[in-house]
């Protein structure tokens, strides 16, 4: 973050060395990066410190060596098996909520009549949490619920499908709570795209698919990718869900809830902390991966607004 | 693109278009000729804009008929609409809209891809759209790291490559410095000339249209308010907008107060000076009179018909001439241009002569404008 604002003459003049202020100046450093300091603090306390207090205590088991706790948690497949599963969520989950949101969000740019009621009908699941999701899909989706009845009524299944308490009931919680931050964030990278480029392309003879796949699909990638990225880590963190529609003791042990039990159950915090350092590692991994990916792509300017 | 055929690259038949209740184009008949530089000019919001826009398909019609060619592209009417990537036209955006994830050839090029041409037609086509370009040299840079007069030149080029039947210009050299804005107009008069190829053109720069142009319209609150060649319009505007437009700085109200043939006496401001009417005038209306600044000349004899008394009050140095403002008791400013050295302070004696000081009737929205600030007033 640089600030460049013009500073007072004065101000210079009453410094003992205005010559190597100027110069830090010039380079950001003068004394509005004070304004940084509340949130550097916030920073270091809120999660520096407990990040490095928590690795730390990775290494640091009651018994073994400092590898011990992650030596067991890698030799167990009960434990291992947990990274498989979370990813077998928080993947689909991003992948999907970017993929629907690219079409929704394509047909919303620019103005219509009843756009705000639609985006507001779009983004409500945010304000409802996933407890409240999570209730609603009991209902809506359990063994008894509206979508079974109707389903069996006009005999298109012949018992209840298992959707709830099952890997299924997860993923639909996430899609659902995940869908709205993925929908804004692809919307207003479209809404930065520069209309006249797919305009231009229109009238020197693209239809609207070769518009999308060759003009504004490339400029959108980059934020694909990055909504894809958060998309990821707000679904690989899941645990209320899989608790509450899910099998939290078979298909939706999720990393977040062997740590829980390795914190609150078992009270071996080493181990907790070791399933956490190992939580975010499989998550740098991919958004790694994924930034890689995006980082040979065209990330200029897209002449939009911004 | 020559002699496809007798009829009109583009005809409007009573085209119209609204935004929320406004008018921004009124009904409009309008017929572009084949091979035709066509400007249409206007300040901003008169609908020059919307125009081109419709012809290229990006905006719809409300009702009338738009035809390129022998082709209907538009007739709301009939339920008729040829989406733009049909129309078969190239289109040159004020912004340029280079496409910034691609090299300048893949700009060029994409207009023949997304037809389906044999890539080694591409190459050739590309190549020779850079040639007329002068961007040859460039053809592997990336879009972005050109300048603008650059990418208006890729953008040229990317209009032109697949030959398309009309090119469209939404103010192409709005954007570009001065020296270079007059050194590209030169060359598209040039490049249209050699191609043939039937272009519509829009600016706000009269300056710019009437050079560019084989004919113009001028439109005013989406309305045409006369269409023909530079010439025609330059010396004989057909009301005092277009007369503004023109260059006619400066444009009084006064009384017609004797009428004989194409000669009126109007009187105003203090002043008594013979014209010439444009269209119907009768005695006693109320007139516009507009007169361009290089036809106010400085005299010396005091004696003569149309005479001006007047004071100098601001002098501009433009090289031979200086740009003058006068002042006359009324409290009347005239612009002028003169050779004589003048200053500040300065009493003159301006004349006119009768054949330049054009005489307009007042039109209706003038009127309305007059009754609705007296109405107020009261």
């Amino acid at each position: 973050m640089s600030v460049t604002v013009d500073r007072p003459a004065q101000d210079v003049r009453r410094g003992r060395d205005p010559g190597l202020r100027h110069r830090l100046a010039e380079r950001g450093v003068d004394r509005q990066l004070a304004v940084l300091i509340p949130a550097v603090l916030f920073v270091v306390l809120l999660f520096l410190y407990p990040f490095l207090y928590g690795l730390q205590l990775s290494f640091a088991p009651a018994k073994g060596g400092p590898l011990a706790s992650y030596v067991s948690f890698f030799s167990d497949p009960y434990q291992r098996n947990t990274i498989w599963l979370t990813l077998r969520l928080a993947l689909p989950a991003a992948l999907i909520n970017v993929l629907a949101s690219v079409p929704i969000a394509y047909r919303m740019r620019g103005n219509f009549r009843g756009k705000r009621l639609l985006t507001i009908i779009l983004v409500v699941p945010i304000t409802l949490g996933t407890v409240l999701t999570a209730q609603g899909l009991l209902n809506f989706l359990g063994p008894a619920g509206w979508f079974n009845k109707v389903l069996t009524s006009v005999g298109l299944l012949s018992s209840p499908a298992h959707l709830v308490q099952n890997y299924w009931g997860v993923l639909f919680s996430l899609i659902i709570t995940g869908f709205p931050f993925a929908f804004l964030l692809i919307l207003s990278y479209l809404s930065g795209i520069d209309p006249t480029l797919e305009q231009a392309a229109a009238t020197l003879g693209a239809d609207w698919k070769q518009r999308f796949r060759r003009i504004t699909l490339p400029l959108l990638a980059p934020g694909l990718a990055t909504t894809f990225c958060l998309a990821f880590v707000l679904a690989f963190s899941v645990f209320p869900s899989a608790v509450l529609v899910g099998n939290p003791a078979g298909e939706t042990r999720v990393l977040s809830l062997a740590a829980y039990q390795a914190a609150y159950e078992v009270y071996d915090y080493s181990l907790a902390s070791a399933i956490a350092m190992v939580m975010g590692a499989v998550e740098l991994i991919v958004i790694g991966l994924v930034l890689l990916w995006r980082s040979r792509l065209y990330a200029g300017s897209t002449g939009g607004k911004g | 693109m020559n002699g496809r055929s007798d009829s009109p690259a583009i005809t409007f038949r009573g085209v119209t278009k609204r935004y929320g209740g406004q008018d921004a184009l009124q009904p409009t008949d309008l017929e572009i000729e084949e091979g035709e530089f066509f400007c249409l000019l206007g300040p901003s919001g008169c609908g020059k804009t919307t125009t081109l826009r419709m012809i290229a398909g990006l905006e719809q019609n409300d009702a009338g008929r738009i035809v390129i060619g022998e082709r209907v592209m538009s007739d709301p009417a009939a339920g008729l609409f040829v989406a733009p990537e049909r129309r078969e036209i190239g289109m040159v955006f004020q912004s340029y809209a280079i496409w910034p994830h691609m090299t300048v050839f893949a700009n060029v090029a994409y207009p023949l891809e997304v037809r389906h041409r044999p890539s080694a037609e591409v190459r050739e086509r590309v190549a020779g759209a850079l040639r007329l370009m002068e961007m040859a040299h460039l053809a592997e840079r990336p879009a972005t790291a050109l300048s603008g007069g650059q990418q208006q030149r890729v953008a040229i080029a990317r209009a032109l490559v697949f030959s398309p039947r009309v090119l469209l210009m939404d103010e192409p050299l709005s954007n570009l410095d001065a020296k270079l804005r007059e050194q590209m107009r030169v060359e598209l008069r040039a490049l249209q000339q050699r191609l043939g190829i039937t272009t519509v053109y829009v600016t706000h720069d009269q300056e710019e249209a009437l050079s560019l142009a084989d004919r113009l319209v001028v439109l005013r609150n989406g309305r045409m308010q006369q269409i023909g060649t530079s010439e025609e319009l330059h010396t004989r505007p057909a009301n005092w907008h277009v007369a503004d437009f023109m260059g006619f700085r400066n444009i009084f109200e006064a009384d017609a107060n004797r009428v004989s043939g194409s000669e009126v006496l109007v009187r105003g401001e203090g002043l008594r000076l013979l014209g010439t009417a444009t269209s119907e005038i009768t005695a006693n209306d109320r007139v516009k009179a507009a007169v361009r600044p290089e036809d106010i000349l400085v005299t010396d004899s005091p004696a003569g018909e149309n005479l001006i008394e007047a004071t100098v009050e601001v002098v501009e140095y433009q090289g031979r001439e200086l740009a003058v403002e006068a002042r006359t008791p009324s409290g009347l400013a005239l612009h002028l241009r003169t050779e004589r050295r003048l200053a500040p302070g300065d009493g003159v004696t301006l004349t006119v002569s009768p054949d330049r000081l054009l005489v307009y009737p007042l039109d209706t929205d003038d009127r309305t404008a007059a009754a609705l600030v007296e109405a107020g007033a009261t």
